[in-house]
């Protein structure tokens, strides 16, 4: 059954890892009830007729140290740069605290004139070219540490400032919802203000009209803001009169207000 | 492009054409006879004395300019001006500023829809009576 050699001949896919076969039903409970009673009798004749041992069915635990290995090549669990020493590569420049374009001047002109003694080499003594040509690496090699020790502090500055960004848009929209809201509602009451007025004029309509302005009078008391201004609309909208005026206002309100929902949305 | 990568391919460029100068003269090199006595024969190995001079002279002028860009922008290099610590520090404050303004817009988003709701119902009451009138 376990067959960790198993053919894989012509397969599109690779086969999964043998060890999916040890997860079956039974084996399952015997897991589950191991964890519960470790020390129970019964238990230990069926963990033996087993192939592996019966906690090897957790899945593993995450790696904490170390190095892991992904895709072929070695990761470092805990991403940090290696020091030149670590890499086996003298460090030409002082350790602790130095002035980083100071100490990069000097490992450029220091390349130069080891690039000098190299070409003087090669036309006096050309079978000695190795010495300087290891001396130019490992100033090349400090170079680049150099600028990779940048590496994390900028990281650092660009997450600071994606989340700047992130902060002021965020406070801008608030900022112009509320605006666009406070406008609709200057606007609702604005049109709320403009009906009251035509309100008290076409009183004596027909009785239609009359029974929904009974309908909506017991809404009006209502303290909460938007159903009063919700029923106040409607007054408005059943108090119309026949008159071409306010049916043109009452247009010239709607599109408004339509435009508005259109920046709220 | 920010300024490190661009140190860092200033640096292996200077790296290529130190290797490149070097290549292209052993390369192009006239032959040169070992002994006064033997002469040599072939003439169309490398390229003629002068314009191997010319090429060096042109390397020569490559390799300092490049020296003098790297000189400048390591000039152009930005200090380090916060330890990590107060980095973090300040990120940590940015992430909780971030969550208060996030909850903020969503009840700015919360209030807006229902005022939106409000308003289309208003706008459909008025569209209805307006066509029970006309």
């Amino acid at each position: 059954m376990e067959d960790p050699n198993a053919q894989q001949q012509g397969a599109a896919f690779p086969a999964p890892p043998y060890y999916f076969q040890r997860y079956t039903q039974p084996n399952l409970a015997l897991l589950e009830k191991t964890k519960s009673d470790p020390t129970n009798p019964d238990l230990t004749t069926a963990l033996d007729a087993l192939p592996f041992p019966v906690l090897a069915l957790e899945p593993p635990p995450p790696i904490k140290r170390g190095i892991c290995w992904m895709f072929g090549r070695p990761w470092p669990v805990q991403d940090t740069l290696a020091t030149l020493s670590e890499q086996g590569i003298e460090q030409l420049y002082p350790k602790g605290d130095i002035d980083r374009v100071k100490e990069l001047k000097k490992l450029n002109h220091s390349a130069i004139f080891n690039f000098l003694d190299l070409v003087h080499v090669l036309s006096t003594s050309p079978g000695e070219f190795a010495t300087k040509v290891d001396h130019i690496r490992v100033i090349f090699i400090n170079m680049h540490h150099i600028l990779n020790e940048y590496r994390p502090h900028q990281a650092r500055e660009t997450l600071r400032l994606m989340m700047n960004d992130q902060l002021d848009r965020k406070r801008k929209e608030t900022a112009a919802l509320r605006k666009t809201c406070a406008d609709l509602r200057k606007q609702l009451a604005g049109l709320r203000a403009l009906e009251q007025d035509r309100l008290v004029v076409p009183a004596g309509a027909t009785a239609s009209e009359n029974n929904q302005d009974v309908d909506m009078a017991p809404a009006t008391p209502e303290a909460a803001s938007t159903s009063a201004t919700v029923t106040e609309a409607g007054e408005n909208g059943t108090a119309i009169g026949g008159s071409t005026s306010v049916t043109k206002k009452n247009a010239e309100a709607m599109s408004r207000m339509m435009q508005l929902c259109d920046t709220i949305e | 492009m920010d300024r490190l990568t661009q140190l860092q391919d200033a640096i292996d460029k200077m790296a290529l054409l130190f290797v490149s100068s070097l290549d292209h003269l052993t390369k192009n090199a006239p032959l040169v006879p070992l002994h006064p006595n033997v002469p040599v024969v072939s003439t169309d190995h490398g390229m003629p004395h002068d314009q191997v001079q010319n090429s060096a002279q042109e390397l020569a002028l490559d390799i300092s300019r490049q020296a003098k860009e790297l000189e400048a922008l390591i000039d152009n290099l930005p200090g380090i001006s916060q330890t990590p610590e107060a980095q973090i520090h300040d990120l940590e404050n940015l992430a909780q500023q971030n969550a208060d303004a996030t909850v903020e817009y969503e009840l700015a988003v919360k209030e807006a829809k229902e005022l939106l709701q409000d308003v289309t119902y208003a706008l459909r009451r008025i569209a209805e009576d307006q066509s029970i009138r006309s």
